[in-house]
């Protein structure tokens, strides 16, 4: 029988359109066990759970695995998966090469913590795994271009979490500010937080039994520290070894969305002045992009606001809108939550599907993150820099240059 | 990486509600009060290098000191950094600062140490070289393709690949040769990454990802490879002459030929052949390059080239030879008196051809000068101006039941 995965994989050139005609959905919509995609998912937490949830709600899509370095939250998952199906046949696995080798799975979720995002994402690329990945993708430069290259290496679909560009009243800002409706484009307004982090390490605790909590795992690339139970209960945000700080935890959503607005998915700012919290950035086109942690109108977290020689706009996770007068016309208001991934969802697997990419795809993804972390090193440098968007590089500043990339704890590699 | 002195790290803009304790917690933000690491960031490098020295140093002060230099560390770094190479809990800490540090000193402590380590902390080092992409380690990763521990050979395989060049692709071509199942995939992946370095040569970036489509890689694998290879093929010209779907341009016995699963298949099946019986591609060709891919199963089949067709598809001319267990690579005259004209199956098809399942062969004619190639490896050479144009024919030989199939069949013209 020619399954949809063999048909996908044999027949499809990547890249070319394919249209799943809805026949081959069946009554009620629910799709025939052939035609399903089937996803599995690594290292599935609150966030992940909750994005989980979404694509279980889609007709067409089967669960069939997590993976997971903690016991409590692999066993946790499957039982989700379980008791959904009404059987016993998710299977749970620690060791995520076991889950990538499977050939009957098309597509993974990617949800662990932010230091192994990218290079989980680079080992299901190149295992042939369609990737919709949880936001940052990457704690470094290097880590981000290795990750886009890697998606148009192998020809997969990759989706970032980034789940406001498939939000109604981010998406009308954006096509606002994309059509021309507030003029030529001056300012674009990013919500971002601190982004102070920290070097200290916790106190030592005794690492629980391995097949508890894989601590070697569970630190992956990042460098050695000592156990301590709150980094695995999720409290490893603000640790320059595992998180990226306050810029890329929000700009990976609202740089985003200004890299967007400003048709920007394939460059970035060239020049990233730090003034306090708040980062002052330069396009080529000379719009200017601010990200910053105060001064927004209450419209939730996440703001974006775009402003032209014609009209503003700002909206956040509200899902209210505000506007200039000229514009006010133009708003409907949708009020979706922000946070909602399950559009976000459905465009990924329409595109694993289609084999187009989706909205919030690799490229413009890396892009939209390197703005982000140019910016955060010129915060911890403190001083403006030039960026480079052909070369991806700081022109004539090697400390900076320094900063694009991490070592590897060994074995890993990207 | 703060620089306290010069950044104003506090806000600049008027107070703003701040988190809560509690919401800082949530989110794991800095504890002010612990902040230990920042006197060490105030530090100046020479300070850090003698406490870096200093035995009673704890494992956290070595392991920033580290992170620090691999900021702000130099040459002077590089000597005290070497010495953690080999210290299990400090390596990685030690390549955290060397990595990018951009002396050339930190490529020679590297190589050094890529002779001395063994196991993981070799490996890491490896990837080191390989971030860095220092080409004066490509013999070294060469031979280290070989190391009997999987990951040493892996990690050299995957440096070679980020390295990439013409060196890097000949190193990494050799080890594909030797088929050694527990680096495979990561071999691929560096071949298809060496490639993309090769755009100045494509012949050696099709070489690589020839090799690679021809190890039976992962689908994925093949996949990639198989569009680059198509891409590459079309920018230098060449054509398909089947269309994968039916026989449209080409003439043989009906009860012979047919297209399945996008391939040409020829089967004696049932009918008993008076004479060899040819599938003809009516398109008279002089000087080209032809590439097809074969499945031969049991039996005798060849690719006519420069052959003249006679009445009743039968056609007589030089072949491309194959056989069940020889004449593979082989030059033949087929109705003719020579026989073999030129033999390719000793010593060479014979050592590259895949029993029962695809292989390339490719005939190249410019001029006088024949060539024939079986996986990629040059099996026979002729000088022979009988008949400088010709038709191309697909042979199915009289005798006992056979199946050949043939698919991808594309031409580019010489000059």
């Amino acid at each position: 029988m020619l399954t949809r995965r063999s048909f996908l994989k044999t027949a499809a050139p990547a890249g070319a359109p394919l249209i799943v005609p809805a026949s081959v959905l069946g009554r009620n919509g629910a799709a025939a066990p052939s035609d399903r995609i089937t996803l599995g998912g690594i290292g599935i937490g609150p966030r992940g759970a909750n994005v989980l949830n979404d694509f279980l709600e889609q007709p067409d899509l089967r669960f069939l695995a997590v993976c997971d370095v903690r016991n409590e939250r692999r066993e946790a998952i499957k039982s989700l998966a379980d008791n959904r199906y009404g059987n016993r046949d998710c299977a749970a696995y620690s060791d995520m090469f076991e889950l990538l080798a499977r050939p009957d799975i098309d597509a993974v979720l990617i949800a662990t913590g932010d230091r192994w995002h990218a290079l989980a994402s680079i080992f299901a690329l190149k295992a042939g795994k369609d990737v919709y990945c949880e936001k940052p993708c990457s704690l470094t430069i290097a880590e981000s271009r290795a990750l886009a290259d890697t998606a148009r290496r192998y020809r997969r679909v990759f989706q970032a979490g980034t789940q406001r560009r498939n939000i109604g009243n981010f998406v009308l800002a954006v096509e606002l500010a994309r059509s021309g409706k507030l003029g030529r484009l001056k300012t674009l307004h990013a919500n971002t937080l601190d982004p102070r982090t920290t070097h200290d390490w916790l106190p030592p605790e005794p690492a629980p039994p391995q097949q508890l909590v894989d601590w070697d795992r569970w630190l992956g690339p990042c460098p050695w520290r000592p156990y301590n139970s709150a980094y695995v209960a999720g409290r490893w945000r603000g640790f320059w070894d595992l998180h990226g700080g306050g810029i890329l935890e929000w700009g990976v959503h609202t740089v985003d969305l200004c890299q967007w607005a400003n048709d920007a998915d394939r460059t970035a700012p060239v020049e990233y002045s730090p003034q306090g919290n708040h980062i002052l950035c330069r396009y080529a086109n000379g719009v200017n992009l601010l990200m910053r942690d105060t001064g927004w109108m209450g419209l939730g977290t996440c703001s974006v606001r775009f402003e032209g020689e014609l009209g503003w706009i700002e909206t956040g996770d509200t899902g209210k809108i505000e506007a200039s007068e000229n514009l006010r016309g133009e708003i409907v208001q949708s009020r979706q939550p922000g946070t909602r991934a399950l559009p976000h969802v459905r465009d990924f697997l329409d595109c694993v599907r289609s084999r187009r990419q989706p909205r919030s795809h690799a490229e413009a993804t890396a892009r939209s993150h390197i703005a982000c972390h140019a910016a955060y090193i010129a915060w911890q440098l403190g001083r403006t820099l030039r960026w480079d968007p052909e070369r991806e590089e700081f022109p004539g500043d090697g400390e900076a240059n320094r900063m694009r990339s991490r070592a590897m704890r060994e074995p890993w590699r990207i | 990486m703060q620089n306290t002195q010069a950044a104003p790290q506090q806000p600049a803009q008027p107070a703003q509600p701040r988190l809560t304790l509690g919401q800082q917690a949530a989110r794991g933000l800095p504890d002010p009060a612990q902040e230990k690491w920042r006197e060490i960031w105030n530090l100046e490098p020479a300070t850090l290098l003698v406490l870096l020295k200093d035995p009673k140093a704890s494992l956290f002060l070595k392991a920033k000191i580290c992170q620090r230099l691999a900021a702000i560390g130099t040459k002077e770094a590089v000597p005290v950094l070497a010495g953690l190479l080999s210290d299990p809990l400090l390596s990685h800490y030690a390549r955290f600062a060397l990595e990018p540090i951009p002396d050339p000193a930190a490529d020679r402590a590297l190589q050094d140490a890529a002779q001395k380590l063994e196991g993981p902390l070799l490996a890491g080092v490896l990837n080191s070289i390989g971030v860095r992409r220092d080409a004066a380690a490509l013999p070294l990763l060469a031979r280290r393709l070989d190391a009997p521990e999987p990951e040493t050979a892996r990690a050299a395989a995957a440096a070679l690949g980020r390295i990439g060049g013409a060196q890097a692709a000949e190193s990494l071509l050799a080890a594909l040769r030797r088929r050694r199942a527990d680096i495979r995939s990561v071999l691929h992946d560096a071949c298809l990454v060496c490639g993309e370095s090769l755009e100045a040569q494509p012949e050696a970036a099709l070489a690589l990802y020839e090799a690679v489509r021809r190890d039976q890689p992962a689908p994925v694998v093949a996949e990639v490879a198989a569009a680059r290879i198509r891409e590459r093929e079309q920018r230098e010209g060449f054509q398909p002459i089947f269309n994968g779907r039916d026989l449209e341009g080409w003439d043989g016995d009906p009860r012979l030929w047919r297209v399945q699963d996008g391939a040409i298949v020829g089967s004696t099946e049932g009918v008993a052949l008076e004479r060899n019986s040819f599938l003809i591609y009516r398109r008279p060709l002089a000087d080209f390059h032809l590439k097809v891919e074969t499945l031969l199963r049991g039996g005798n089949s060849g690719i006519q080239f420069r052959s003249e067709a006679l009445p009743g598809w039968v056609v007589r001319g030089l072949q491309a030879d194959m056989a069940a267990g020889n004449h593979w690579g082989s030059i033949y005259e087929e109705g003719g008196k020579r026989g073999i004209v030129a033999p390719g199956w000793r010593g060479k098809a014979e050592t590259v051809v895949l029993p029962e399942a695809w292989n390339d062969y490719e005939v190249i004619c410019r001029g006088e000068l024949i060539q024939l190639k079986v996986n990629g490896l040059l099996t026979a050479e002729l000088r022979d101006r009988t008949r400088l144009e010709g038709v191309i024919a697909l042979q199915l030989h009289r005798g006992p039941a056979m199946e050949v199939r043939f698919r991808n069949l594309r031409v580019k013209p010489l000059r």
